[in-house]
């Protein structure tokens, strides 16, 4: 929320001014207004029209007592028409400390050219004063109008005169999304029918259409016939907007152990456990939720999920039967209950020659040589050579026997 | 360990200068490094506990990156940050470029202008930025934040007193160093040493001050040490907390001290400034003169040391050669373990331990910073005699005991343990090994036992693999190849004395798992339980309420009829009166009414008392059989199993379950301790430290929550 917003100039004779100012007395006192100042301006004046060095760029800075931070743009137009061929002024948002910056940095830089490109028009800040036509608002009034309408509606579309406009939207800046792998599983946490029109780009249509939770990037590639490269841009752009979640494939041969979360499953937080049965059993009678509890906290790090369905079948309870595994495992990673343990070949010649950074040619190692640092899943290898498994184990064993690990992480 | 000393955040920190005002007006005095990189911090590329960072994903993020912007502002606005940047960029590093072909040697520009090599910093020339980095006295010892987009200046002014002086004259001194100890800080231990110091240094200084004593003072106001920062955006309100609190202020502050106590800043300055304007005369090449500096100046000296430790987020150890000395050391304190996994949106932390083992928690098991468990064990981070060496050379009032602290604790030992047996006060130890573990000498773990389990740790850093292995390899020549261990480990969590060839070569195995543990290679498999009330169990405490409650009623309707014919018969209510006056007078309707309506309601009430009691009658009674969770029998079929969340907080129903289920328990130990052992089954608290806070052998009381076994849901997690 903008606290105040302001207009300051730098004049020949008197200096650093605040000509303009919202509310009214906030910077500088105002006659007729007796209103608490947010600071002491005559200290922050140095920061608001610095030295020319500093100026044509974005400046921010907090008030002694850190509760304020003035974002600016402090702008120097050189020209011979002014006194000392140099006009100074800046566009000034106050904001609480606390608030995040980085939306309004954007409309404090869209200030700043729209009104150097005015100024350079038709000298629309330096001759306010004389100017007396009509068909222009007064900047007092444009700053006020600024202010309100992004507070209260987070953008603003103001004609200025005949041929300026002030459009600007605060936008919420979200963190950089995580690259996009070729064996993650996208699974999307919205209805994209709903919202997408025929205005969405027509590549990322394609493979929305073939976003299902189960097909991995380069099967959605591959099925929506879109380079891959593509489709993991597309994708990075769907993770921006928090619209789709990263999984890992989903085969019965893998291995998902607890995470300390699951108590908050146990306990019950936020309803978890009806959230779990809605979203895992299948049609047919409901067991009690007892039931998923022991199921989650059954998994280990040394038991496949095949091997997990055995033992519960071994113990007279058929999971199949009630639920749908894939969906169960998906609901414990989604929530972070639950984490997939990852198969990693080492191979210790291989890791000597990344010691001593000489190549070296493992025997039987040609195909998947470069994997066995440790570093590589058996997902990435199942989707970079586009074999399973068990034809992996059959590669690693080609390998010279005991130079080979599996690590489980 | 080469496998820990890689810094798995970045600082941001770019450059730090130290910036005067004199009677000659604002001078920029020193700045390093000498030419700052103009490259945005570079941070880790990896994300939650992936290990993968293949090249090709990396120039994938940056086209997408730029994407990005576009599709941020709509593309509407002035070209923004990023955008800038990247069209800056090439001109930077033209600048750049052009600074190190000629950089380090003056020259005249075609108008006769001397350009002196050290007058620029960044895109800035020195005058100006001196001049701005002079804060007016409103921030005289506040927080001063700027940015010069994308540089963040930050500092912690501090101006001369309106009386001349740098420091308040204090009639004690012991409510100086009261003050001074009231402010924040983690490392309590320390923060009490670097006072003593100052402590001492103010009782050398003389009465009145230095410039009374004919030292000069070159007019200076005031001074300030400014660190500038070029963090990513979106960690920045963060770098720059960390970062002020720990490093700025107290940086700043010391230099207060050495100015008031020894004149110190201003002589340094003053020495900076002269050799820069000599060499700017004699046209000095910058590399040679920044040489000379460092070599002179303690100050300058200092602020590289404070750069390069805190830049690569290290602890730095400065030292102000006053007199006597000032030592200080600084450092962004670091997270030592994770409680839960980065995820797939969150920066990934490699090599970092996960564990919920958390050493900051009181008796009550509620989180307290300052307070060190006393069931948790010491792990140094690195050789022992490494570590004795390094404190040894430190030299101070703490390192002896430091020195024994270390000695005497063992990763196998809880702190209790150390403390029992040494004859050792132990909150004394407690405060000495908190000490190394703030300044990321050790961390504290639950002790190493061979009978935990052990597994690969979800976020260890297999990049290290390599190097690891050598180093693994030279620790224990005899043992397993690492990958081969850490293979054996992960592949099914075991107790870990199962991995030793005999009892003999336990001891090693151990050291080996402290290796793994120090490096965030392996973490220990934890087991957490709940109580699990099967529906035997459920069914009895119904049928005893059940019974209860007939019991109850059944007496409730005596006394009740008992009392209403006791009252009916002294009543003197007016009906009564009258029927006692006239026996013989029919009775009214409402009466006839009123006493059919109760006589209704009485059979019903007894009907409804003989239906429940008949279906009480028609239930079976409860059989205790020696497994409830096996009892299949008909009347319990519908009940489902029931678990307590939090035995700390039971229902009326929950309390009477646990009753019921310690009468189940036979062994006469098991019985005494189901009580005592409940609080721990919240699914929060290692069942594996129960024997050392019940203070138990270990053995005994697995046998003991062994014989729960039947009655627990239990999950194992690190």
């Amino acid at each position: 929320m903008i606290q105040g917003i302001f207009f300051a100039r730098f004049l020949p004779q008197q200096g650093t001014k605040v000509v303009h100012q919202s509310p009214p007395g906030c910077i500088v006192s105002e006659p007729g207004v007796d209103k608490h100042r947010f600071f002491d301006f005559e200290t922050m004046g140095e920061y608001i029209i610095p030295r020319q060095g500093f100026c044509n760029r974005y400046v921010t800075i907090c008030d002694p007592e850190d509760k304020y931070r003035i974002l600016g743009h402090p702008v120097c137009i050189k020209d011979e028409k002014y006194v000392r061929n140099e006009f100074m002024f800046n566009f000034c948002i106050v904001i609480g400390v606390e608030v995040d910056m980085h939306p309004y940095e954007a409309v404090v830089r869209r200030l700043a050219s729209t009104f150097t490109e005015m100024e350079i028009q038709n000298q629309f800040l330096s001759q306010e004063d004389l100017s007396t036509s009509k068909d222009r608002r007064s900047i007092a009034a444009l700053i006020e109008i600024i202010k309100e309408d992004l507070n209260n509606y987070n953008e603003c579309m103001i004609p200025v005169d005949d041929a300026n406009t002030i459009n600007m939207k605060l936008f919420p800046i979200h963190r950089h999304p995580p690259p996009v792998k070729s064996w993650h599983v996208p699974i999307s946490k919205m209805k994209f029918t709903e919202i997408m029109d025929d205005t969405w780009d027509l590549t990322m249509k394609k493979l929305i259409a073939q976003i299902d939770g189960i097909k991995d990037v380069r099967r959605i590639a591959h099925d929506a016939d879109v380079a891959l490269d593509l489709t993991k841009i597309a994708l990075q752009h769907l993770l921006y907007h928090d619209s789709i979640l990263m999984l890992d494939i989903f085969l019965f041969g893998n291995i998902y152990a607890p995470a300390p979360e699951m108590n908050d499953f146990i306990i019950d937080k936020d309803g978890m456990q009806d959230e779990c049965s809605n979203y895992v059993y299948i049609n047919g009678p409901r067991l009690p939720k007892f039931y998923l509890c022991r199921l989650f906290t059954s998994l280990c790090t040394s038991r496949t999920v095949k091997e997990w369905l055995k033992m519960h079948l071994d113990q007279g309870f058929p999971v199949l039967n009630y639920v749908d595994v894939r969906r169960f495992i998906q609901f414990g990673v989604i929530k972070g209950l639950i984490y997939r343990v990852h198969k990693y070949a080492v191979s210790s010649q291989y890791l000597a020659s990344l010691v001593t950074r000489q190549s070296i040619k493992i025997e039987g190692g040609d195909l998947l040589q470069s994997y066995t640092d440790g570093c590589h899943c058996f997902d990435q290898i199942t989707a970079e050579k586009n074999i399973g498994d068990s034809k992996i184990m059959d590669q690693l064993r080609k390998i010279p026997k005991g130079d080979v690990e599996i690590i489980y992480r | 360990m080469a496998s820990i000393t890689t810094p798995i955040r970045c600082s941001g920190l770019v450059a730090v200068a130290l910036i005067i005002r004199s009677r000659d007006g604002p001078r920029f005095v020193f700045h390093y490094p000498p030419r700052p990189s103009t490259e945005a911090s570079q941070e880790e590329r990896l994300y939650g506990t992936e290990l993968d960072e293949s090249e090709v994903e990396e120039s994938l993020l940056e086209e997408a990156g730029s994407d990005e912007s576009d599709l941020e502002d709509g593309g509407y606005s002035l070209p923004r940050h990023n955008k800038v940047e990247k069209e800056d960029k090439p001109k930077l590093k033209n600048h750049v470029v052009e600074l190190d072909l000629e950089g380090d040697d003056h020259y005249d520009k075609p108008n006769g202008e001397h350009v002196v090599p050290w007058e620029h910093l960044f895109e800035f020339d020195t005058t100006d930025l001196e001049s701005i980095l002079t804060p007016s006295r409103a921030y005289h010892k506040k927080k001063f934040e700027m940015s010069l987009d994308p540089l963040i200046f930050i500092t912690y002014p501090i101006h001369i007193r309106e009386d001349g002086l740098w420091k308040k004259k204090k009639p004690k001194k012991a409510k100086k160093s009261k003050t001074e100890a009231s402010e924040p800080s983690a490392a309590p231990a320390e923060t009490t040493s670097i006072e003593e110091e100052m402590k001492d240094v103010s009782l050398g200084e003389k009465p009145g001050n230095a410039s009374e004593d004919g030292d000069d003072h070159g007019g200076m106001t005031m001074f300030n040490a400014v660190f500038i920062l070029n963090p990513r955006k979106d960690q920045a309100r963060e770098k720059i907390k960390d970062i002020y609190e720990h490093v700025i202020k107290k940086f700043n502050k010391a230099l207060k001290h050495a100015q008031a106590s020894a004149n110190y800043v201003w002589k340094e300055s003053e020495m900076m400034l002269s050799m820069k304007e000599k060499a700017r005369e004699e046209r000095r090449p910058m590399s040679w003169l920044w040489n000379e500096i460092l070599i002179k100046s303690t100050l300058a000296a200092a602020i590289r040391d404070v750069y390069l430790a805190i830049s690569s987020d290290k602890i730095a150890t400065v030292r102000f050669a006053t007199k006597p000395p000032l030592d200080l050391s600084l450092q962004v304190p670091i997270p030592n373990f994770l409680m839960s996994l980065p995820t797939s949106a969150d920066k990934a932390m490699p090599g970092l331990l996960v564990t919920t083992a958390n050493p900051l928690v009181d008796e009550e098991g509620n989180e307290d910073p300052t307070h060190l468990n006393k069931h948790f064990a010491l792990l140094l981070l690195n050789d022992e005699s490494k570590i004795v060496a390094e404190i040894q050379a430190d030299d101070t009032d703490l390192s002896e005991p430091l020195i024994e602290c270390i000695r005497l604790c063992k990763p196998t030992l809880s702190f209790l343990q150390v403390a029992q047996t040494n004859a050792v006060d132990l909150n004394s130890l407690l405060v000495l090994a908190q000490h190394l573990i703030y300044w990321r000498r050790a961390i504290a773990i639950p002790p190493l036992h061979a009978r935990e389990m052990y597994i690969v740790s979800p976020n260890c850093d297999s990049r290290k693999l390599p190097l690891a292995s050598v180093a693994w390899k030279k620790a224990f020549p005899l043992a397993p190849s690492l990958p081969g261990f850490l293979a054996a480990l992960s592949t099914a969590p075991r107790p870990f004395k199962n991995f030793a060839p005999s009892k003999d070569h336990r001891p090693t195995y151990l050291d080996m798992i402290a290796w793994l543990i120090r490096g965030g290679w392996v973490t220990q498999l934890r087991t957490f339980a709940w109580i699990l009330v099967w529906p035997e169990i459920i069914y009895e405490v119904q049928y005893q309420l059940k019974s209860e409650a007939i019991e109850k009623s059944r007496k409730g309707a005596k006394s009740q009829s008992g009392s209403s014919e006791s009252t009916e018969s002294t009543d003197e209510s007016s009906p009564e009166k009258h029927s006692s006056i006239d026996p013989s007078a029919p009775l009214t309707t409402e009466q006839v009414a009123e006493n059919a309506r109760l006589e209704r309601l009485a059979d019903k009430l007894a009907k409804e008392a003989a239906e429940t009691a008949a279906d009480f009658a028609k239930m079976p009674n409860p059989v205790a059989t020696e497994h409830p969770s096996i009892n299949n029998a008909e009347h319990l079929k519908h009940i489902p199993p029931y678990i307590i969340k939090d035995p700390h907080k039971v229902s009326h129903e929950e309390s009477l379950y646990i009753a019921a289920l310690g009468k189940r328990f036979t062994e006469p130990k098991s019985k005494e301790c189901w009580t005592k052992f409940t609080k721990y089954f919240n699914g929060c608290e290692a069942l594996e430290m129960i024997a050392l806070q019940e203070n138990r052998k270990r053995k005994e009381t697995w046998g003991i929550l062994l014989s729960y076994h039947e009655h627990l849901l239990s999950c194992k997690h690190w």
